[in-house]
């Protein structure tokens, strides 16, 4: 696919410096937008790059099918095609949550696409592994989770509209929500929670050898302390750094804390040097 | 984001107001953690005041509403400001309770703060799972339908008559090749349709209330014509939940049932080789059309002459070839004509015509008897030339004949064709039918004769027409039958030749002449008449030479006639045969001269003693064409030194 059509596909915003190029990838249930807070922040030092997961936001979906992403490798692979398409520089790599772990993927794939990954919030496996690893969820939960997707009002307003010509109280909510809300069609949204808490990727972790920052919250229901030292350990190149803040989008509830610790890994960039 | 303005707690200035609205209130900071909530939220959380303060928002919800919280709607609250209505479940101790979360961004405030509003959703939430189980159970229905649809080739449809609202079902949408969601009227059902079958319809949802006798036809749908398909179209007057006048039908796919049958008649109607009707199907028609066809009918039964001779040398693929063949060329020859073409089996055909007079049959039979003569290219490159014979039989309405006994005439009428010489029609007619009754009482009564000693010998004399003295006698055989008295041979040789009964009498008639020549003491010879079919058997010479031998008869005691026809076959063991008599003393006639097919080749060829001329050339004697012919018969008889004998000289004249 050519440059055009890549950016046509994945949404891709190309901002600021020419060189040293830094790609942010967004996590689960929104868009690029997540980064509006922390990518401004590099743009005098660094080629920024910013895109829409498939499905996500503003990608075109008529690239998507269920056959073709079936595993989070899928979107590995789109990552992949996207590093390559941005030229010989190899690329600073920024992904919250699901998206860390694609990263790690990807870099596994080619690594010599990838200078450096950032992975912010990020968990190899949800789901608790009895005695050996702590994930924070046990099977239940993600069951009561994908049921409570698929039962929320918001999940069936957009299927239902049709059916029960919307809410006859509130016109406006049939119509709206699906749209405001990033723009994810809930039965897509449901899939790819489900591939995303039903996935295992701790295997993976042992074989990146790029230089990799974890950034992890204090107080994350979704990644726990442990999930980000439990990462650090099997990883070759990783350091942690734990930010003092609650939930699992520091890079939205703290972005000045997030700026702080990527610009100490990666260092004064050339032009301000 | 929604165009309401939503209102903010800065507002809610009365503690009251607070703390009794029928709504958990709260305000929560930028981290999500609660900084003041009212009683009813205290009381929906199961927490105390103290216990709510500080506390992280999402902690009073249910582990999977927190998984939800944390990893989808904070992404969105930090970019939209608010949400609205949210489904999540709120965990206490004691139970679990399904709320609407609604939280909105202060925007006027420097440090971020939200106001979260929650409303218990017990009923909202009962009646929206109640209505996510009758979606699925819409979805798994009409699913249901739809492969139901599918496997039994069915498409349902109903239409309203007082609304006039056609609804169809998603199949019935795919075979009209419409969209689903378009609207459709009765007249766009009816369109592919043919007129009459348009017109059944209205009539039928014309008709008066109560009528419930369900309406069923069958129409074709589609096109080209390679995808034309069968459909039974099935409506029925009923009334709908409503208690409204509706028609409910269906359409099914029949095409493979109908293939199936049209297979099956065409199996039971149709001959496989030839792609004519059969007999059980041309008899089934000849029937209806005795029954109901108030006209003439004829019918022409054909029957191929020589076919057997076709696969005896070409074997029986040839044989199909020509049958094939000739079916092709019997519809040709009737295209501009009202006929049924049928075979019925082996060599033979029958056409049925329709309306047509005498002058004309025999018009079209001569001109299929010409079309079949031609030669025929068998698909090993040979040629060969059949013949036929063809009987034919009239059918009127004011018959009384059965259809079974008209096509039995027209069997006759065949034979009588075949037996008065080949490539000829013959019409039935009530004698023929007389003969062939005859003909079977005698089959069955020769069988009879010869046990009961029924036959006889005559001898009849012959003189020399010179001195006129008596030369010798020709054993002419008779039948004495019990009831009928003399039968003349003519009626029953040809009947004994058929039953193969002619070898028998044949050697009874040999060995009776041959006593008779002997008590003649050789003075005279017997002349006995041997058909070809006799002569054909291999042990009649030696027969005839152990009777000759055994009696010690004379040379020239015995002479043996023949016709014309055993000597036109131009075989060469007969030619031996006929050898091996006259070196025993018998001598050999030709019998009937000038009566077969006159070639004179064979008198050059084969060895023989007497000429004896047909009694035909004698009765017309004051002809003198006739009289020179046989003058020069004669002449040319003795010129190659043979006796000449004239049958039927009975004066002096």
């Amino acid at each position: 696919m050519n440059a055009q059509g890549l950016v046509k596909k994945f949404a891709i915003k190309t901002l600021g410096a020419v060189s040293d190029p830094m790609v942010f990838a967004h996590g689960m249930g929104c868009d690029q937008t997540m980064w509006k807070d922390v990518a401004p922040a590099f743009v005098s030092s660094n080629k920024v790059i910013l895109f829409d997961l498939m499905g996500f936001g503003n990608s075109d979906r008529t690239g998507f099918s269920y056959e073709r992403y079936q595993t989070l490798n899928n979107y590995a692979d789109d990552f992949v095609e996207i590093a390559e398409q941005i030229g010989l520089e190899p690329v600073t790599f920024v992904g919250h949550s699901v998206s860390a772990i694609i990263g790690v993927l990807a870099a596994k794939k080619r690594p010599d696409l990838f200078k450096r990954l950032v992975l912010i919030g990020p968990s190899p496996r949800y789901i608790n592994d009895g005695d050996d690893y702590y994930g924070g969820f046990e099977a239940t939960d993600i069951e009561a989770l994908i049921d409570a997707m698929r039962s929320n009002y918001l999940g069936w307003a957009a299927d239902f509209a049709p059916l029960v010509m919307g809410n006859p109280d509130r016109p406006e909510l049939s119509g709206t929500l699906e749209a405001s809300f990033c723009r994810t069609n809930p039965a897509f949204a449901e899939f790819f929670a489900a591939m995303t808490f039903w996935g295992d990727n701790r295997a993976d972790l042992a074989e990146v050898i790029t230089p990799s920052l974890i950034i992890q919250c204090s107080d994350d229901l979704i990644a726990p302390k442990n999930v980000g030292r439990y990462i650090a350990a099997q990883m070759q190149n990783a350091t942690l750094v734990e930010l003092n803040a609650a939930g699992h989008c520091p890079h939205m509830s703290h972005p000045t804390d997030v700026i702080r610790e990527i610009r100490n890994y990666v260092g004064p960039s050339a032009t301000l040097i | 984001m929604l165009g309401r303005p939503q209102p903010s707690f800065d507002r809610v200035r009365n503690v009251n107001d607070w703390h009794c609205a029928p709504c958990a209130l709260a305000v929560v900071d930028s981290s999500f953690s609660i900084i003041r909530a009212n009683q009813v939220f205290h009381q929906l959380s199961g927490l105390t005041e103290s216990e709510v303060e500080g506390r992280r928002l999402s902690q009073i919800f249910s582990r999977a509403s927190q998984i939800y919280f944390e990893s989808i709607l904070l992404p969105l609250l930090h970019i939209e400001g608010s949400c609205q209505e949210i489904a999540l479940t709120i965990s206490t101790e004691q139970e679990a309770a399904p709320v609407l979360v609604n939280i909105n961004a202060r925007s006027n405030a420097a440090s971020r703060l939200y106001d979260v509003v929650i409303f218990p959703a017990i009923a909202r939430r009962s009646y929206e799972e109640q209505l996510a189980v009758l979606k699925r159970d819409a979805e798994r229905r009409a699913s249901w339908l739809a492969q139901l649809e599918t496997l039994s080739g069915l498409g349902a449809w109903t239409y309203e008559i007082n609304t006039k609202r056609m609804l169809w079902s998603d199949r019935i949408y795919e075979l009209y090749g419409i969209a689903k969601d378009a609207e459709v009227s009765l007249e766009v059902a009816l369109r592919p349709l043919a007129p009459e079958l348009r017109r059944a319809i209205m009539a039928f949802i014309d008709r008066p209330d109560g009528t419930r006798e369900p309406m069923v036809h069958e129409a074709d749908f589609g096109a080209p014509p390679d995808q034309v398909r069968r459909f039974k179209i099935v409506a029925q007057h009923r009334l709908n939940h409503l208690g409204e006048p509706v028609i409910q039908g269906f359409l099914q796919d029949v095409t493979e049932a109908h293939h199936r049958q049209i297979e099956l008649w065409r199996a039971a109607h149709i001959d496989q080789m030839t792609g004519l009707a059969n007999r059980a199907y041309f008899q089934s028609e000849l029937a209806r059309q005795t029954e109901t066809n108030a006209n003439h009918l004829t019918i022409a039964y054909f029957d191929l002459d020589l076919f057997k001779d076709v696969n005896d040398q070409y074997g029986h693929s040839a044989g199909d070839d020509c049958l094939v063949e000739i079916g092709k060329r019997l519809r040709a020859q009737c295209t501009e004509t009202q006929a049924f073409v049928a075979r019925l089996g082996g060599d033979e055909f029958a056409i049925l015509f329709f309306d047509k007079n005498a002058d004309e049959i025999e018009g079209l039979v001569s001109s299929i008897i010409e079309s079949i003569r031609q030669p025929i290219c068998l698909s090993d490159g040979n040629e060969v030339i059949l013949g036929v014979s063809v009987g034919l039989a009239r059918y009127d309405s004011d018959d009384l004949t059965a259809s079974s006994e008209v096509l039995r005439r027209a069997d006759l009428a065949m034979y009588a064709a075949k037996t008065a010489g080949r490539n000829a029609f013959a019409w039935f007619d009530l004698r023929l039918d007389f003969d062939r009754k005859n003909a079977k009482q005698l089959d069955r009564d020769l069988k009879l004769a010869l046990e009961q000693d029924e036959f006889f010998l005559v001898f009849q004399p012959q003189y020399n027409l010179h001195d006129r003295s008596l030369v010798g006698f020709e054993a002419l055989l008779r039948w004495h039958h019990p009831t009928k008295g003399l039968v003349p041979p003519l009626d029953f040789i040809p009947i004994a030749e058929a039953n193969g009964l002619i070898r028998p009498i044949g050697r009874w008639v040999m060995t009776r002449a041959c006593e008779f020549a002997k008590r003649m003491h050789g003075n005279t010879k017997v002349a006995v008449n041997v058909s070809a079919l006799q002569f054909r058997d291999p042990d009649f010479v030696p027969f005839v030479l152990e009777r000759v031998k055994s009696l010690d008869l004379a040379h020239g005691a015995l002479e043996i006639e023949l016709t014309e026809n055993v000597l036109l076959e131009l075989n060469p063991t007969f030619q031996v045969m006929i050898e091996r008599l006259r070196a025993h003393g018998i001598t050999i006639a030709i019998d009937d001269f000038g009566t077969g097919y006159s070639s004179l080749g064979y008198l050059s060829k084969f060895p023989f003693d007497v000429i004896k001329i047909d009694r035909s050339f004698i009765s017309d004697l004051k002809s003198k064409n006739s009289l020179r012919i046989l003058r020069s018969i004669i002449g040319m008889g003795s010129s190659i030194n043979k006796k000449i004998v004239v049958e039927g000289i009975e004066t002096l004249e």
